[in-house]
């Protein structure tokens, strides 16, 4: 989730990357995962669509993010290549879970029970 | 249009326009809110209520007014043309109405404006959405499927036309009707899904979006409701007039026997998946979806508890 406050002494361009670059290091955005459109997101926060598309350039450029043409922008496998590997794997799973409509407690505990094996 | 069509085209047209007036009459927001709250399964704080309640009754307004205005073109339509009176004209009649509930709350969704108050905090979903995470994977598969072997099924029995004489023949006309409607809803449907799911969701705080959300996946369901239901319609009926038509032109018992059975498993494949539906609580689909965290299975229904789609 994204908060952006136009009563911040931060700029809201600041505040968008900062926030984005937090989840994508703590993982509550994983690699892989679709970002909404420019349009989108500027229209949600109130933003201009330059400010986000602003954005999104600057994380493309810092390796955060990544444009696959008219597919959209994702978010980038990040550190080196071993992490990178596990990280889409691990996406791979979750959208598959996802399909599934399995609960994360279960998902969760069935990784686990796996890595132990 | 026989005696039935036209009991049940007065029975629909009455209903609709009671449950139009019911919009008005003070507290039926509340109870039709309550109602959401319960299917949904999580709270709703009492800043919402108001807000969620204003949507609520718009949709049950605009689908009322849609499935009023529908029911009345289809009966217009059967006393106009010179179509024979056919035993199934009153399923297409439901079936017009459920395309226009369709209708108009597809067309009250997208078009409904929604604002927050300048200069106020603003939070937003890093993650791109997509009609899947409204919709169930049986509602959405499902009514495309359906909607799909409905158009298949109306061409096999148009084909067959030459075995059908007298009463089938007009049947023909409505199947073939039934057939089309179930194809526009579909079309109509992945029209305004995409419509409804790409609007902006300008909200102030997490349980806003997840009320957005829910409110959403409300609609999208009543939209889909439609090719699903006709389609089914198309279906069943559709098979028992080729039953009908098989034994005709292979004039051997054989043939009635063979479509026969094959009916018989398409009836029974749909009342597995409605069962499955029913039981898998699809209302909740969004919630487990996009809210993850919110335990609305549970005993804890409080979005803003666990809000972190």
């Amino acid at each position: 989730m994204l908060t952006i406050d136009p009563k911040s002494a931060t700029p809201p361009f600041e505040q968008l990357r900062l926030q984005f670059i937090e989840q994508v290091r703590s993982g509550e955005l994983a690699a892989g995962a679709k970002l909404p459109t420019v349009r989108r997101l500027a229209d949600d926060l109130g933003l201009a669509p330059n400010t986000v598309a602003r954005c999104y350039r600057e994380l493309e450029r810092d390796g955060f993010i990544e444009t696959r043409g008219r597919n959209g922008s994702f978010v980038s496998a990040q550190g080196d290549a071993t992490e990178q590997q596990a990280q889409v794997a691990a996406r791979a799973y979750a959208d598959r879970i996802r399909s599934l409509g399995v609960s994360h407690d279960d998902a969760l505990a069935w990784v686990t029970a796996a890595l132990r094996a | 249009m026989d005696g039935t069509a036209w009991f049940i085209s007065i029975v629909l047209a009455v209903g609709f326009v009671v449950v139009f007036a019911a919009t008005f009459v003070p507290g039926s927001g509340r109870r039709s809110t309550q109602r959401l709250v319960r299917s949904i399964g999580i709270g709703l704080p009492p800043q919402l209520e108001a807000e969620v309640e204003a949507r609520v009754i718009l949709r049950q307004r605009a689908g009322s007014i849609g499935a009023a205005i529908a029911v009345a073109a289809a009966v217009a339509f059967f006393v106009l043309s010179s179509a024979a009176p056919s035993q199934l004209t009153g399923l297409l009649i439901v079936g017009a109405a459920f395309a226009g509930i369709a209708i108009g709350a597809g067309v009250s969704a997208a078009t409904a404006s929604a604002a927050t108050a300048p200069g106020e905090a603003r939070v937003a979903r890093l993650r791109a959405v997509s009609v899947r995470d409204y919709l169930a994977p049986l509602e959405l598969l499902g009514a495309r499927v359906v909607a799909g072997l409905a158009v298949v099924t109306a061409i096999a029995v148009i084909a067959l036309t030459p075995f059908a004489d007298g009463d089938d023949a007009a049947n023909v006309v409505v199947i073939t009707a039934l057939g089309v409607t179930a194809g526009v809803s579909l079309a109509l449907f992945e029209l305004f899904s995409r419509r409804i799911v790409d609007r902006p969701q300008p909200v102030g705080t997490p349980v806003e979006l997840a009320w957005d959300d829910a409110l959403r996946s409300s609609t999208l369901r009543d939209i889909v409701t439609a090719p699903l239901l006709i389609g089914v319609y198309t279906v069943m009926y559709g098979f028992i007039e080729i039953s009908d038509r098989v034994g005709v032109a292979s004039d051997s018992f054989v043939g009635f026997a063979v479509a026969a059975g094959v009916f018989m498993l398409v009836l029974a494949a749909l009342l597995i998946l409605a069962i499955v539906s029913i039981v898998s609580r699809p209302q909740r689909h969004v919630i487990r979806r996009l809210w993850p965290d919110v335990d609305v299975d549970g005993a804890r229904p409080d979005a803003s508890a666990g809000a972190t789609a």
